[in-house]
């Protein structure tokens, strides 16, 4: 692009349009005897709802919004229930210190899994039926009626027989002062109006006039800006740095040690803070892990691919029976690298401590774990904490489980009590102090009788646990990471969506020093392309179709056949293709969703053109069908720059790729027109829709690429094999 | 991506999909491409 800015970003947005009213955030609530309030002195009916005398709903929302819309879907799920005008709903809020001080009563504030809405969506459900129940019997009691008589519909309330009706916002004050209904039937989706509808995002008009504050943005008066650098060997220690080399540099406030193992200068500007932090003589204590590259990673995970030891994920029958009886025998050997989230925004979090009080501001996928980090690092009580949620430039699982960069934080403002310190990392600190898509290899063995009927298969993952990294008390007892069977697993939300007579999936656990994370997807990323690509080579050594060869595995499994077929169909599987344009097929189980992918490819010398690629989704009930379109698009492009370009290398024990030059991410020019197909089938359970899809992207090209050329690729990025996408 | 969007359809008011792969090289890691392309295309409209 050849524009250069010549302007602010921010000031540019807010200037090129009309600044919107204000949305009141957070909560102080002064406790009347009964009536809870929220800061404007509106009440709460309940504690997601809050009804002002103009009839504005105010619903609360403590999962974290960052671009994936679960703000506005469960704000359709309240709606819903409470049957209130949609266009009269704001949203609220509640910090996590308010949180605490009410015992959690918003529940979870924790997003990440894909779990915004299926995990919450009964409670809140319940939330507005309770407000809704409870607006009722106000004014039931007000018309001196029975309160089945009256109904509710877009913030007014009816009495037929009479003739009369009112509005929530006239009724409010005295259904706050009834008891919460505890008794709540909610609405068969069925008749769902507002929930399952296509509805705008309730977060857009603010974003498109520059008005949403992300946490890079936030000031405070006299606020410093603050710069680190972390060991770029995780695990690695601070040896010394020579402080007074840049104490004297423009702008420098302070050099701080932050932890065992960063650096922090503090400046007035975050450029200064940077420019004497690049100049600070620092020495590393990398130890051991200093040695370790990534040909000595490859090498320790081969090792697990052929241990005798693993821990078992998935098993039926005798496999190693059925194999050695095998009339037949295909084997492939996959692998799958790191990634790093590399979210626009780098990490960041603005603290103010002092004894009496330290409050935190930034972007989090989980407020409760951002407060929690609060509470460790400043060694106060929850009392005297507060962390304040900002809008994130992407999370994609970086920001939930570990609140790294808060403690950071904290630690640096604890040195200057009373400052506001602003720590931002730089794009370089953020490639490479990440939490990182786990390293992976993958052998798997399929055993064949003599009519060609699939009796065995052995899968052996070999490779990272994330529980191992950031939550080692989640491991189960006996040390198995029960993440790392995900998509595979015998039941439940991630079960596989095969039967094969004699089954082994195990996984020989092998945790490399680099630190592994969450990452959007997270372990159905490599999964699936393990399963979905050796299910095609499989078919293929048997010289089966590759979706009648699934069909016949998946009998047993009518919702995964489901989605498969769909985007069979859609694709046009089975017809004539357009010369030159090649098909693939994938499909998983994964939080709680099925989902399935077909593409349609062509291949011209190292160039692949992806000219369809569709993606269907099952997740039980579709809250916000134009949302799940979204998620399925957004997460077809991390899945395609992962494919084509993401991986992390170790040398010397460090990440060597620091900026997007060397990790690269598609363009709108590489975007391929995606289509979605969204098919609830209903039921009990609810799925994901912010991760799921993103698995069947890979596997749906590889093995359409495969039928392009007859090779098979097996390792990853498409990039080290010179592929580009056209 | 913004200003870059208001700097093509300040050179180009009406761009084809063709102009907007050519001038548009921003990261956008959420994946929006399709909605920014649809955007560009009704605020070229508008």
């Amino acid at each position: 692009m050849n524009f250069v800015p010549k302007i602010n970003r921010r000031s540019f947005v807010i200037g090129t349009a009309a600044v919107g009213g204000g949305l009141a955030l957070g909560l102080d609530l002064p406790l009347g005897p009964k009536i809870v309030r929220a800061a404007d002195g509106s009440p709460e009916l309940g504690v997601w709802v809050v009804v002002k005398p103009d009839d504005t709903v105010a619903i609360r929302c403590v999962r974290t919004e960052m671009g994936q819309g679960t703000m506005t879907g469960l704000a359709q799920l309240v709606a819903e229930e409470l049957g209130c005008d949609w266009s009269k709903v704001t949203i609220e809020e509640p910090t996590p210190g308010e949180s605490v001080k009410r015992k959690r009563a918003w529940g979870d504030f924790s997003t990440g899994g894909s779990r915004g809405i299926r995990e919450s969506h009964e409670y809140v459900r319940k939330g507005g039926a309770a407000a809704r129940m409870m607006l009722l019997q106000a004014a039931a009691n007000e018309w001196k009626v029975p309160v089945s008589e009256c109904s509710a519909a877009n913030s007014t309330i009816t009495h037929k027989a009479s003739n009369r009706t009112t509005t929530f916002g006239k009724v409010a004050e005295a259904a706050a002062k009834l008891d919460v209904p505890k008794e709540i039937a909610l609405k068969d989706p069925k008749d769902w109006k507002i929930a399952g509808k296509p509805l705008k995002r309730l977060d857009t008009p603010d974003k498109v006039i520059g008005k949403t504050q992300y946490g890079a943005d936030f000031t405070l008066p006299g606020m410093l800006n603050a710069a680190i650098k972390a060991c770029p060997v995780h695990g690695g220690k601070l040896k010394s740095i020579d402080a007074a080399k840049v104490e004297g540099m423009k702008g420098v406030k302070k050099v701080v040690k932050v932890d065992d193992n960063a650096v922090a200068v503090v400046a007035d500007t975050w450029w200064h803070a940077k420019t004497a932090l690049d100049a600070l003589p620092i020495q590393w204590d990398t130890g051991e892990n200093g040695k370790v590259s990534s040909a000595s990673i490859a090498k320790f995970l081969e090792e697990g691919l052929t241990a005798e030891k693993a821990y078992v994920g998935n098993q039926v029958g005798d496999v190693k029976a059925a194999i050695a009886g095998a009339a037949k025998k295909v084997e492939a050997v996959y692998s799958y690298p790191y990634q790093n989230h590399a979210p626009m925004e780098p990490m960041n979090a603005t603290a103010r401590y002092t004894p009496e009080k330290c409050e935190v501001w930034g972007g989090t996928q989980n407020g409760e774990a951002a407060f929690a980090s609060v509470l460790a690092a400043s060694g106060l009580p929850a009392d005297k904490c507060e962390f304040h949620k900002m809008m994130l430039g992407g999370g994609f699982g970086r920001r939930g489980a570990s609140q790294d960069w808060v403690r950071q934080a904290v630690l640096i403002a604890k040195e200057m009590p009373g400052t506001p310190v602003k720590l931002l990392w730089s794009r370089e600190e953020d490639m490479t102090q990440g939490r990182y898509h786990p390293i992976t290899q993958c052998k798997l063995v399929g055993a064949f009788d003599k009519d060609n009927n699939l009796t065995g298969l052995h899968m052996r993952i070999s490779g990272q646990s994330i529980l191992n990294t950031l939550a080692p008390q989640r491991l189960d007892p006996d040390g198995r990471d029960p993440v790392a069977f995900q998509g595979l697993n015998p039941r439940g939300e991630t079960a596989f969506g095969y039967t094969v007579p004699n089954l082994l999936i195990d996984h020989a656990m092998r945790n490399p020093h680099v630190w592994a994370g969450f990452w959007r997807g997270v372990n159905v990323n490599h999964n699936a392309i393990y399963v979905e690509c050796f299910m095609d080579e499989l078919a293929h050594s048997v010289g089966v179709d590759a979706l009648e060869f699934r069909r016949k595995l998946m009998t047993q499994h009518p919702k995964n056949l489901a989605v498969l077929n769909a985007v069979a169909e859609k694709i046009g599987w089975g017809k004539p293709t357009a010369p030159g344009r090649h098909l693939g097929l994938s499909h998983m189980m994964a939080f709680g969703s099925y989902v399935a992918g077909a593409a349609e490819i062509s291949v011209e010398g190292d160039k692949i053109k992806i000219h369809r690629l569709i993606g269907a989704t099952d997740p039980g009930f579709a809250v916000n069908p134009a949302q799940i379109d979204r998620q399925v698009a957004g997460s077809f492009v991390y899945g395609i720059s992962a494919l084509f370009y993401g991986e992390c290398t170790v040398k010397d024990g460090a990440i060597e790729q620091t900026n997007f030059d060397t990790y690269n991410s598609i363009r709108i020019a590489e975007m391929p027109k995606v289509e979605s197909i969204v098919m609830p089938s209903g039921g009990n359970a609810w799925g994901g829709v912010g991760e799921p899809t993103i698995l069947v992207a890979a596997p749906a090209i590889m093995n359409a690429y495969f039928r392009a050329t007859g090779k098979r690729i097996r390792s990853f990025p498409l990039k080290n094999h010179n592929l580009q996408i056209a | 991506m913004i200003m870059a969007v208001a700097e093509l359809l300040k050179n180009k008011p009406k761009p084809t999909d063709a102009d907007i792969d050519r001038e548009l090289t921003n990261i956008c890691r959420c994946g929006t491409f399709q909605q920014v392309r649809a955007a560009i295309h009704a605020a070229a409209n508008a």
